[in-house]
């Protein structure tokens, strides 16, 4: 009886461990994907839907989906990191359009 | 020899120079060659009626909607709010006369080092005396904007870059690099669709031509069903490739006004306006 | 009973080969649907803005009538590559790099490579 209880109880401080640090991981990546999703936007090359990615990845992990979240998550990073490329690609392109 | 290869190369620093460093006015007759020998059947002064001015059977359907001009009722508004005092006792005829002052905008201010557009304009001489400013975009600034522009009609875009102000050519430069710029995750930049895209089919539309696009604001569009700010579209057409948009007035979009603005000098004011 | 065992030996692998060939077509079919559903979803491929194709309606003019694919595109990574990203070819292209930002997932690029080989 007693090793039993003592059984679950370490089972579910594991548990609710690994849910804390799964949920630690999903606030680390969301802030950094938010980071790099301000830097897009400090060179004026923010992407239309990444917010809306990030918030949808807030609500899913409040709903307790973390994979859901965590792809968001992933999403909007790439759009961020795209975008910040098309940024550089761009800064050498732009001048060739001019109409002359 | 050395003399020569001396001439030679204050020649080529010369050429290089006024190629890198075209001049507004320069871009501006290359802009306006552009679309005027892409579109030789329009007259110069025609372009200002958009996708109207290239598209004859859309055309049509246009003159119909200016027999009864959706526009109406927002200069009517417009009017209305024009005439009602300030709670000071003041009002919009203090900061702007009779309104019609359409071909003054948008200015570089030398002194504050910015682009006034008119909206700015009406928003801080409401502040001025007292009152909290409108919302920009739309509503009832549009609605004062489209009597002014009424007001205004048949003034000449002449946007002036002060040449001594160097501050004034970087913001211009700024809108012109704006507007060749891709940007979004569909990756177009404004020229692609209003340059070289002009006059194309996307699927069912027609892409209008760059020259022009600034005369006929604020603009009664069927698809919002209401007026919208000349700085609205740019937030539409940024967020159509999937960039974010802007908000209106903000520097970025005041640069692509002053640019915009500049390649359609010697053209007439003609808004509001009503498009698709 | 060599006999039997050679017929056995001969057949067993064609056997195993019919059913996996079937399946094989039916992947290839479910990529070319999946392909043309993609090309023409508005909110994905959107091909029909700019190219006519496969007698879609209100095609727009901005890009080549996508035809005869497979006689033009004799190596199916170049098709890819214009379809992933068509900057590399031409950094001014006004077509979306598709893949490149993520507008589609690769498996999708597939898909209308797929697709695009059967017009
Ligand atoms: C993907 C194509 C596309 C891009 C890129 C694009 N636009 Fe547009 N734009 C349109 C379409 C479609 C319309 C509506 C039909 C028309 O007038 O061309 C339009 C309309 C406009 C109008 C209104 C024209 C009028 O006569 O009232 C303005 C102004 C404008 N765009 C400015 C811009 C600016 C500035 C940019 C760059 C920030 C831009 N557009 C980028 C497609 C585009
Ligand atoms: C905004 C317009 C636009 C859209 C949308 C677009 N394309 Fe294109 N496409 C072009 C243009 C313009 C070219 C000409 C080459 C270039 O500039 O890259 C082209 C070239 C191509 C080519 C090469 C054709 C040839 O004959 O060489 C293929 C294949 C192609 N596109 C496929 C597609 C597919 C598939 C889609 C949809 C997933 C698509 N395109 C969407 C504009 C577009």
């Amino acid at each position: 009886m007693m090793k039993k209880t003592i059984l679950l109880s370490v089972l579910a401080l594991v548990l609710s461990f690994s849910q804390v640090s799964a949920n630690a991981e999903f606030e680390a990546a969301w802030k950094a994907a938010d980071e790099k999703r301000m830097e897009a936007a400090a060179v004026g090359y923010e992407w239309r839907d990444t917010k809306k990615f990030l918030k949808q990845a807030k609500e899913a992990a409040e709903q307790g989906d973390l994979d859901k979240a965590m792809k968001l998550v992933a999403k909007a990073h790439e759009q961020s990191e795209d975008a910040i490329t098309q940024q550089a690609r761009e800064v050498h392109l732009w001048s060739s359009r001019v109409i002359r | 020899m050395k003399k020569h290869v001396a001439a030679l190369m204050v020649l080529f620093a010369a050429a290089s120079w006024s190629m890198l460093f075209a001049g507004p006015e320069d871009d501006r007759m290359a802009f306006e060659k552009y679309f005027t020998s892409k579109f030789p059947e329009t007259p110069k002064h025609d372009f200002i009626n958009g996708i109207y001015s290239i598209d004859p059977p859309s055309r049509e359907q246009w003159l119909e909607i200016e027999e009864f001009p959706p526009y109406e009722l927002s200069i009517d508004a417009g009017r209305s709010a024009w005439e009602k005092p300030f709670a000071n006792g003041k009002g919009y005829a203090d900061c702007f006369g009779d309104g019609a002052v359409r071909g003054q905008y948008p200015y570089w201010d030398s002194g504050r080092k910015e682009i006034i557009t008119m909206e700015l304009a009406i928003n801080e001489c409401r502040e001025a005396n007292g009152e909290e400013p409108l919302k920009y975009g739309k509503g009832k600034l549009a609605d004062i904007s489209a009597y002014m522009s009424f007001m205004s009609r048949g003034q000449k875009i002449n946007v002036i870059i002060p040449e001594d102000d160097p501050d004034a050519l970087a913001a211009y430069e700024r809108g012109k690099q704006f507007y060749y710029s891709k940007r979004g995750q569909l990756n177009f930049a404004c020229i692609d669709c209003h340059g070289s895209g002009s006059g194309n089919l996307v699927r069912a539309d027609r892409l209008s031509p760059a020259l022009g696009h600034v005369s006929h604001w604020p603009v009664y569009r069927s698809k919002w069903g209401n007026m919208g700010t000349l700085h609205r579209r740019f937030g539409g057409c940024n967020r159509q490739v999937r960039a974010a948009s802007f908000k209106p007035q903000s520097p970025q979009y005041r640069e692509l006004e002053l640019f915009l603005t500049y390649m359609s000098n010697g053209l007439e004011y003609n808004g509001p306006g009503a498009r698709k | 009973m060599l006999k039997r065992i050679a017929v056995v030996v001969l057949l067993g692998p064609l056997l195993m080969l019919a059913p996996t060939a079937g399946l094989v077509a039916n992947a290839d079919e479910a990529m070319v649907a999946l392909g043309k559903e993609v090309a023409f979803d508005r909110r994905k491929g959107n091909c029909l803005s700019c190219h006519m194709m496969d007698n879609g309606s209100l095609p727009g003019n901005q890009g080549p009538a996508l035809v005869a694919m497979k006689a033009r595109f004799p190596d199916r990574e170049v098709l890819r590559a214009q379809i992933y990203n068509p900057l590399e070819k031409n950094p001014h292209s006004i077509m979306p790099p598709f893949g490149l930002h993520g507008i589609i997932s690769e498996k999708e690029v597939d898909a209308i490579v797929d697709y695009l080989l059967t017009l």
